[in-house]
């Protein structure tokens, strides 16, 4: 079966005035259909920079990325957005939203910009609503939602158009207990159902407990974590298929 | 919902929310496309209302006026142009048509015991035809009246005449200098040729050879002349005046033709048009670039709105239309006010002038075009931006 990410010694290089900065370092990663993979780290170690390159946010500067299959360094920026749209649905921390359009308009835009019907969209939006329990909010802005109720929002938007890889970045942070657990679970029913990668940057240890493999990011290099406490463990390899 | 739906309801909330900012920029807006459809409107309207001044004489038609001479300014008695020599005029330059010579006097006029003031007139029958006369009562003067003491009075004076009431003019007489003349006709409603200095209204016609009989002194002063369409006017002019100064001793004359007076009025109006047409460019620089600051502190404002929109799949296509759609709507608001602000100033200045105001409806029309092709241009350079965004740049929070 194609994996639905395959990263091959990939690097991620800033420069920040004269000085260049290894955000990422020869980065090797498979993550399976239907895989989910936790990601932990200490701040600033090249987590966000990850997920970036994983959505198709950023380009890598050196090593080969294939998403579903595809090298994505051939793309040009327009089929970068297209493959993004088709294939990764993006849960970011912040829940950011489109202010000016309501809830449902929200979460139908990465299926009108794939190009379905104004009809049909709305009628998946709406399907995502019901089944996160949002149908009453459909209607509403943004404003008008809590934190806990955007971050649903967000999931529902990510969920919708059925994507091949879920990118999550602590979904669940803003979130009480029971709420977070809410959505946890929906996103991991969702990614079990489609067989959906699911791969997530969280400090929460219920979330990383639910993951099949959990993996550590330190001064950009990727291992895989000790089980029990979360770091590294002691045969880490930057190597992790 | 369409990604064209999406960017105008994104449009239509965002200049809703930026009303404030873009206020200044629409009024500037506003302003140079009022402005410039006035400056539209008004070249039209006056084009036509200088050719309709002389629609019904034609462009043909020139005037000759007597100046101050040599001859005057050494105390020798002034060059008299009489009827002869003017008559003979049509025969020394084969180009002119017709020929109107015009005496002219303001005098005491006497009638049924009241005495007053108005401008009499010397005329011969070319001048009603030149100046497309007609009468309301009794008939015109003709050649065949030459010496008749008869007098045909303007619209205007008929009333003072009448004293306000509807009596009879036809067949009365009236008294100029003790000398007894008979009303034979009445004027209707008369608007002279463009190049005559007088209201015709206001004025008592006699035959020429009567005038210089009755008022002594009385002499032409004004020689109004229709030439063939295809003869340059100002080469008649030339020939007319080397013709009478060649006969008359002294004689100083000045010509003007319709076709120079047009061409004087669209040079002014070309002068107007242009001082209309820089404020009209000025104030649409001004809301141009008001809309282009407006849009680029918004790209800066949503930079994560910008970023977000990619992620999801909005191609730079898509968030360049975005700030187009943005740029063009609020300018078609500027239209949408500007137009009507130049059409009420055009209808101003026309009801002040006298013009007869009729706009073509493709001047609102270019007015519309003008505001969208600003917000083109103003939202080019913001929309550029926007879209050459890199979403993992956009998404960062600013600080």
């Amino acid at each position: 079966m194609t994996p639905v990410i395959e990263l091959d010694s990939v690097a991620r290089t800033y420069r920040v005035g004269p000085v260049r900065v290894a955000a990422l370092r020869a980065i090797t990663l498979r993550v399976e259909p239907g895989e989910f993979v936790v990601i932990t780290g200490p701040s600033g170690s090249g987590k966000s920079t990850l997920l970036n390159l994983l959505g198709l946010l950023d380009r890598a500067d050196e090593g080969v990325y294939r998403l579903d299959g595809r090298d994505v360094a051939a793309c040009g920026d327009d089929e970068l957005t297209l493959l993004r749209n088709r294939k990764i649905g993006f849960v970011f921390q912040s829940a950011p939203m489109l202010a000016r359009l309501t809830v449902r308009e929200n979460v139908a835009v990465p299926l009108v910009y794939r190009g379905l019907a104004p009809r049909h969209a709305r009628v998946q939006a709406d399907q995502i609503l019901d089944r996160l329990q949002l149908s009453a909010l459909a209607g509403h802005r943004p404003a008008e939602l809590s934190g806990g109720q955007q971050q649903r929002v967000a999931v529902a938007r990510a969920l919708v158009g059925r994507p091949r890889l879920i990118l999550a970045d602590e979904p669940t942070a803003a979130l009480d207990a029971t709420t977070a657990d809410a959505v946890m679970g929906v996103v991991l029913e969702f990614a079990r159902e489609t067989n959906a990668a699911l791969v997530m940057i969280t400090h929460s240890p219920t979330d990383a407990a639910r993951a099949h493999r959990r993996l550590t990011l330190d001064a950009g290099q990727l291992a895989e974590a000790d089980a029990a406490s979360g770091e590294p463990a002691a045969n880490a390899r930057t190597v992790v298929a | 919902m369409m990604p064209f739906l999406i960017n105008l309801r994104i449009a239509a909330s965002a200049i809703r929310h930026a009303w404030r900012r873009n206020l200044l920029a629409l009024g500037g807006l506003a302003v140079g496309i009022a402005a410039v459809v006035a400056m539209l409107a008004l070249t039209v309207i006056v084009r036509r209302e200088a050719l309709r001044q002389f629609d019904r004489s034609g462009l043909d038609v020139l005037a000759l006026r007597k100046t101050s001479t040599a001859a005057n300014s050494a105390g020798r008695r002034p060059p008299v142009l009489d009827l002869e020599t003017v008559r003979q005029m049509t025969a020394a330059v084969p180009a002119l048509e017709r020929v109107a010579p015009l005496m002219e006097r303001r005098v005491a006029v006497s009638f049924a015991g009241r005495t007053l003031q108005s401008t009499l007139l010397g005329v011969t029958e070319a001048f009603s035809d030149l100046n497309a006369l007609s009468a309301v009562e009794g008939r015109l003067l003709t050649d065949f009246d030459r010496t008749e003491p008869h007098v045909v009075i303007g619209r205007d004076q008929a009333v003072n005449l009448r004293g306000g009431g509807t009596a009879p003019l036809l067949g009365r007489q009236i008294t100029v200098e003790g000398r007894l003349l008979t009303i034979v006709g009445v004027l209707g409603p008369a608007q002279a040729i463009r190049l005559h200095q007088g209201d015709l209204n206001q004025a008592m016609l006699l035959p020429a050879e009567t005038f210089a009989r009755v008022l002594d002194g009385a002499e032409i002063s004004v020689i109004y002349a229709q030439h063939r369409g295809d003869a340059s006017p100002a080469e008649v002019i030339a020939d007319a005046i080397a013709d009478l100064q060649a006969r008359v001793e002294g004689l100083g004359l000045q010509g003007t033709s319709a076709a120079e007076f047009v061409a004087e009025m669209q040079r002014q109006l070309r002068l107007f048009a242009l001082l209309l047409g820089a404020t009209g460019s000025i104030a649409l620089v001004l809301g141009g670039t008001g809309i282009l600051n407006g849009l680029m502190t918004a790209v800066a404002e949503r930079r994560q709105e910008i970023g977000l929109r990619r992620a999801l799949g909005a191609l730079r296509g898509d968030i360049h239309a975005q700030f187009m759609d943005e740029a063009v709507i609020l300018c078609a608001f500027g239209g949408a006010i500007g137009v009507p602000l130049g059409l009420v100033a055009t209808r101003i200045i026309t009801w002040k002038a006298g013009w007869e105001c009729h706009v073509d409806p493709v001047i609102p029309a270019a007015g519309i075009a003008l505001a969208l092709i600003v917000g083109a241009v103003a939202g080019f350079l913001p929309a550029f931006q926007a879209a050459r965004l890199r979403p993992v740049v956009a998404m960062k929070p600013t600080t």
